[in-house]
């Protein structure tokens, strides 16, 4: 995590959600401070990649 | 969750840029600074306008981000080498320019950025050059028994230590400082604020995230059966409207800024509409002041021509009255004429017959001749003392009337000098506002009012329209929502299409999660920097008690009111404006979270001489807090007006290390020298 990104990710990491949430939400900060100079990011691959890893965690589940 | 932690100011990993070295850089052919990198690091380069000042800035912004400024992204290479390196290379030669920045970057590790653009020399001329390519280099020394180690990645590492979307708030030029706080730039402000923040990362998260989870909506419609595919569809067709709806609105907003910009143009010129009919006003005025000065002239003219009329003959007789008065009284001196007598003692004396003198008079003799001789004369120039006699009167009445003329002929003239004056006055103060009207004519005034009406009431249907596209967008919105909750009450009543329902709201959760913070997260960034902000610029002016808390508003707009509650930004002078955006700038830098070094340009170029003293007191005064509390380095490139005896006496007790940049005209490049 780059130095100046601490802020939002101090906010995201002490912030009142689902854990999983939050995991989610701190690896697409780190890919888009890694893809900040990047003109149109392969953003929605990598989304999906991050939503399904922490999908198992969520603690609400959908039922019929 | 408060993002922002309470109390003291953080001390940070103290970063140095510790020396600049520029080769072949435009007129710095080979130029080495050594920065001031002792505690205060407070650096001053004062050179000459044209030495070299703004291509240091340039060179070192340069090195960093590959631009030479905010605005100059994109720029000719040829345009960075120095055209006496250009002119000494041989055909065929490789010239290269470089810019070097050596960093002490704190715990004993150091690193070294270089840029360099090469050039191949084609042809005898300084012209012929071709760029060849363009080079970054990073160095980085963390075990000195090691030695320097190349960084593999060095774009990425500068990246990460200077990023360059926060560059221009770090490198300046202070002519500009006051383009902050124009209204057009709030939504710039509001960029750099949550840009600076790393909040528009969120930002972008939410932008992201909802465009996946619109495809994760439309993907659990299409697996819940033929009624989840028919949602899936509607819900598509109003995801299009959305999108073009949304793509009108963005067009609309850029109108709107247009329109905006051209309306505070109109009005600032409607100012000068203002000014201008002010003026004409007092043309009018003095028109009529000359017209009536002429009159007061050509009235006390004409009053003198008719008493130089009236009175003229009279002067003239007058004159040869004199003159033949003059002339008897000669004669009479000459003897030519007798002198006074009186005929009746003649007359007498020939009566008694003796003379005064005891001669007798019989008649007959010669003393009777005589004396009845004298007598005939006496009696023809009797005629000629009765003339004399009569005259004496108009003489009297010619004199009456001279004796009042210096008096009048004085007041008169003194009328007529008054008038004149009065006319070359106003002519004077005429042809001042004549000259100022002359670059602005009727027609012009018309354009302007017309250009103020154009833009206002292409403001006013903007709006409108803007409003009608939001009103659309937001029933286009619901209808969305409308058609994924239709697709999530069918997709759960399926099992295969309901672990995509369940990622679909996972996803919808997130989303919102992250608005909530991006939200949150904005309004806490807004009210650190308003507050901080508010510290540091109270504690630059010089007006204490006169400002209340400088405030940012919802659309990022910086607000400083006075203590009557008025809002006074537009108002503030140039020294005020320079001290609000130096507080901005570190407020930005304390708000970064990392310590970038501080260039400047001018920073107190707008100002006028009486304020340089006092402003560089203040921003002395604050930078050396920040400098005391952060670690901040700060560089100021000074033209020798801006540094002049005052300032130089405000900047000394925070001990600045002055250097000189002198440029050499026979040799056409530059060199930087110590100051004592």
């Amino acid at each position: 995590m780059k130095a100046n990104a601490t802020i939002v990710a101090r906010g995201i990491a002490f912030a009142e959600c689902d854990e999983a949430v939050k995991k989610c939400l701190l690896a697409m900060l780190n890919f888009e401070l890694e893809n900040s100079n990047v003109k149109n990011p392969q953003y929605k691959e990598k989304y999906r990649e991050i939503i399904d890893a922490n999908l198992a965690n969520w603690s609400q589940k959908v039922t019929s | 969750m408060r993002i922002w932690r309470t109390g003291p100011k953080r001390l940070r990993a103290s970063m140095k840029l510790t020396q600049v070295t520029l080769e072949n850089f435009r007129q710095h052919k080979k130029v080495e600074i050594e920065l001031d990198n002792s505690k205060s690091s407070f650096t001053i380069i004062k050179g000459r306008n044209g030495a070299g000042k703004t291509n240091l800035l340039k060179a070192i912004t340069w090195a960093l981000t590959g631009k030479l400024a905010k605005d100059e992204a994109k720029f000719d290479p040829i345009s960075l080498v120095s055209i006496s390196a250009a002119s000494l290379a041989k055909q065929g030669d490789i010239l290269e320019v470089s810019v070097r920045l050596d960093l002490d970057l704190g715990a004993g590790k150091l690193a070294q950025i270089e840029r360099v653009a090469r050039f191949i020399k084609s042809g005898s001329e300084a012209s012929n050059l071709s760029h060849s390519s363009t080079e970054l280099s990073v160095l980085t020394l963390e075990d000195k028994l090691k030695g320097y180690q190349k960084d593999p990645s060095p774009e990425l590492w500068v990246e990460r230590v200077f990023p360059d979307r926060f560059s221009h708030y770090f490198l300046f030029d202070g002519e500009h400082l006051h383009r902050f706080f124009k209204d057009t730039e709030a939504v710039h402000v509001k960029r750099a604020v949550l840009e600076i923040a790393n909040i528009d990362q969120l930002e972008k998260i939410v932008e992201h995230l909802s465009t996946v989870n619109q495809n994760l909506v439309k993907e659990a419609g299409s697996v819940a059966g033929v009624k989840g595919e028919e949602l899936r569809k509607t819900y598509e067709y109003h995801e299009t409207k959305i999108q073009d709806l949304d793509k009108e609105l963005q067009e609309k907003f850029l109108l709107k800024v247009e329109l905006d910009e051209e309306l505070a143009i109109a009005q600032e010129k409607m100012g000068d509409i203002a000014a201008i009919q002010k003026d004409i006003s007092l043309r009018n005025q003095l028109e009529k002041a000359a017209q009536s000065a002429s009159e007061r002239a050509a009235e006390a003219k004409r009053e003198l021509s008719a008493w130089a009329f009236k009175v003229g003959p009279a002067i003239m007789l007058s004159n040869q009255l004199q003159k033949l008065q003059d002339e008897i009284d000669a004669a009479r001196e000459k003897r030519v004429l007798p002198p006074d007598y009186k005929p009746e003692a003649l007359i007498e004396l020939l009566k008694s017959g003796s003379c005064i003198c005891g001669r007798g008079l019989d008649k007959e003799s010669e003393a009777c001749a005589h004396v009845e001789k004298l007598l005939a004369e006496f009696s023809e120039l009797s005629e000629i003392g009765s003339a004399l006699s009569e005259l004496q009167q108009p003489l009297q009445f010619v004199s009456g009337q001279i004796d009042s003329t210096p008096n009048t002929l004085k007041s008169t003239q003194e009328r007529i000098k008054s008038a004149l004056e009065d006319e070359s006055e106003a002519m004077s103060q005429l042809s001042v506002i004549q000259q100022k009207l002359s670059s602005s004519d009727d027609s012009q005034i018309a354009f302007i009012a017309n250009r103020h009406q154009d833009a206002k009431e292409g403001l006013e249907k903007v709006l409108r329209q803007v409003w009608n596209l939001e009103r659309q967008l937001q029933e286009q919105r619901d209808h969305l929502e409308s058609v994924r909750k239709e697709i999530e009450t069918e997709a759960a009543t399926k099992e295969k299409s309901r672990v995509a329902l369940q990622r679909q709201k996972f996803a919808e959760s997130t989303l919102n999660a992250a608005k909530k913070m991006y939200e949150d997260f904005s309004n806490q960034v807004r009210a650190k920097v308003a507050h901080d902000l508010n510290e540091e610029f109270q504690s630059m002016v010089w007006k204490k008690d006169f400002f209340k808390p400088v405030e940012i508003d919802e659309d990022y707009r910086v607000l400083v009111f006075n203590k009557h509650g008025a809002e006074i930004r537009s108002l503030l002078s140039a020294g005020e404006t320079a001290c609000l955006a130096f507080a901005f700038s570190l407020t930005l830098s304390d708000v970064a979270g990392f310590n970038y070094p501080m260039v400047v340009d001018s920073p107190l170029g707008r100002l006028d001489k009486e304020v340089k003293e006092f402003v560089s007191g203040v921003l002395a005064k604050a930078l050396q807090s920040e400098a005391d509390s952060e670690g901040k380095q700060i560089l100021m490139l000074m033209t020798d007006s801006e540094y002049n005896k005052e300032v130089a006496d405000a900047l000394a007790h925070m001990k600045p290390k002055v250097l000189e940049i002198v440029f050499d005209q026979d040799l056409s490049e530059s060199k930087v020298v110590s100051v004592k």
